[in-house]
């Protein structure tokens, strides 16, 4: 169904195309924040902030959808909105309230989890920054391994609050776990965040499997959505190739002298 | 695939800002999904496909927001705004037009002989189906006069991984919707049946990513109740 509101805005009346985007789509846009916040004030001002700005520069950001040619559009236009709001609730925080909010999240943290929050999801610094910050300031002389697991836990600490849809989308991805060699030594892998050889491993698999597995293991996502973001039928495929493709990375770790209890 | 040109046009000149995580940052300018090709990946669809699906395993940032967007998309009060959204508000003039001229077609729909033998093609007898001709389901309850109506009945079909009703008054306009994994549902206390009134129903069965299999529209009419 094409949108109503594209009609108005072909004719270049703004005014009428924002009104009828708005009440097809207001909806939407409230249900979208309330997935990140649920206090009505604050959902109110992420409200105001998102129509705020979808209606800046003459509905720029509708226009981008617009502009397309209609036979271009691959996805649903309510699918691109959820895209768009994401971006904009994302931006709002990280702007403007970030901090504090972040800071709120990390008060129950154990002293070690919260410098590592901190640095990474404060400061914005890479795992790698944060572990050199914490170890050269002598605060903790940890080593990597480890280090990188106590990042995994805060990650989900963080992202198991009340606010943790919020977090979780604020802090990014999750690291791969380490691996052994940098388990047992005080250096990091120099320019990466992830293990290498794990990483190295994952690439190959094929890329559906590679796909699965990041989003299955790492982001955690239900099988059943990962089927359907990879293609495949159902979710006894994920779980059965997921499986499969575990055992290989693990048999190709092992003939790297790495074992389980590696990592 | 489409780049994503800015990913930092909202930032706020001078605001305190969180620093983005590097994880976030990284090849921002080398192929990342945009909001487009993310839309398109989470529905399952683009010509780009395998080219996202390639980007996916090597950059954790959009992997990441392919996560967050299929979560905010299959949340249960985004997709009820979502079907709400792209329900047509039309007048009502429009809508008693439309309803008769529905009213009609599913008397035609209802009073056509089935000729499914037509389809039978020379040699077909003998091979398995293929999936792309898994029939909607069967509705078997309730049809035609019925005293009251609690509960729907239709029939499983294979790989269906969920189902949708849909009920429509006598003008065509839908008064209900629920999605089930089973093959019943209760018709909610919520929804006033009107006695004597005339409904239809339609069940689709989910059997793959956006693939949906519909029933045939069935139609029951409630008894009057009382003397």
């Amino acid at each position: 169904m094409e949108e109503a509101w594209l009609v108005p805005l072909g004719k270049g009346d703004c005014d009428k195309a924002w009104d009828v985007f708005l009440s097809s789509h207001r909806g939407l846009i409230l249900a979208t924040v309330r997935r990140y916040v649920q206090d009505y004030d604050d959902v109110m001002d992420v409200f105001a902030r998102v129509c705020e700005r979808l209606r800046a520069d003459r509905l720029a950001r509708l226009r981008r959808y617009a502009d397309k040619p209609q036979d271009t559009h691959t996805a649903r236009f309510s699918t691109w909105l959820v895209a768009v709001l994401r971006n904009l609730v994302i931006d709002w925080f990280r702007h403007r309230d970030g901090r504090k909010q972040l800071s709120n999240a990390a008060r129950a943290l154990p002293p070690l989890q919260q410098r590592i929050y901190e640095n990474v999801f404060l400061n914005g610094r890479s795992h790698v920054e944060a572990y050199e910050l914490l170890v050269s300031t002598g605060e903790h002389s940890l080593k990597f391994g480890s280090f990188l697991k106590e990042v995994a836990a805060t990650y989900r600490a963080v992202s198991a609050g009340r606010r943790g849809f919020l977090m979780a989308d604020l802090a990014g991805p999750v690291p791969l776990a380490p691996q052994s060699s940098s388990e047992h030594s005080s250096t990091p892998p120099p320019d990466v965040d992830d293990s290498p050889a794990l990483v190295e491993a994952l690439h190959t698999l094929p890329p559906d499997e590679q796909l699965a597995v990041q989003l299955f293991v790492i982001e955690e996502m239900p099988a059943a959505e990962v089927a359907d973001l990879v293609g495949w039928p159902n979710a006894k495929m994920v779980y059965n190739r997921v499986s499969r493709a575990l055992v290989a990375i693990r048999g190709q770790l092992e003939g790297q002298g790495l074992h389980r209890h590696d990592l | 695939m489409n780049v994503e040109g800015n990913l930092d046009d909202d930032a706020q000149p001078g605001a305190e800002s969180v620093r983005v995580h590097p994880a976030l940052r990284e090849n921002a300018s080398h192929g990342c999904l945009d909001e487009d090709a993310l839309a398109a990946f989470v529905s399952g669809v683009g010509a780009g496909r395998a080219e996202a699906l390639a980007h996916l395993t090597t950059c954790a940032r959009c992997r990441h927001a392919v996560a967050m967007l299929t979560r905010l998309v299959t949340d249960e009060h985004i997709a009820s705004e979502v079907r709400r959204s792209r329900a047509p508000a039309w007048p009502r003039r429009v809508r008693w037009t439309v309803g008769m001229a529905a009213a009609a077609a599913i008397a035609l729909l209802l009073l056509r002989p089935s000729r499914t033998d037509d389809l039978v093609l020379p040699g077909s007898e003998l091979r398995e189906p293929p999936i792309t001709v898994v029939g909607g389901p069967a509705l078997i309850a309730p049809r035609g006069r019925v005293a009251a109506v609690t509960i729907l009945t239709w029939s499983h079909v294979p790989r269906a991984a969920r189902y949708r009703l849909r009920l429509y008054d006598s003008v065509g306009t839908a008064v209900w919707e629920n999605e089930t994994t089973d093959t019943t549902v209760t018709v909610a206390s919520a929804i006033p049946l009107a006695s004597g009134a005339t409904y239809f129903w339609r069940v689709e069965a989910k059997t793959g990513r956006n693939r949906w299999v519909a029933s045939e529209l069935a139609q029951f009419t409630l008894a009057h109740s009382g003397p």
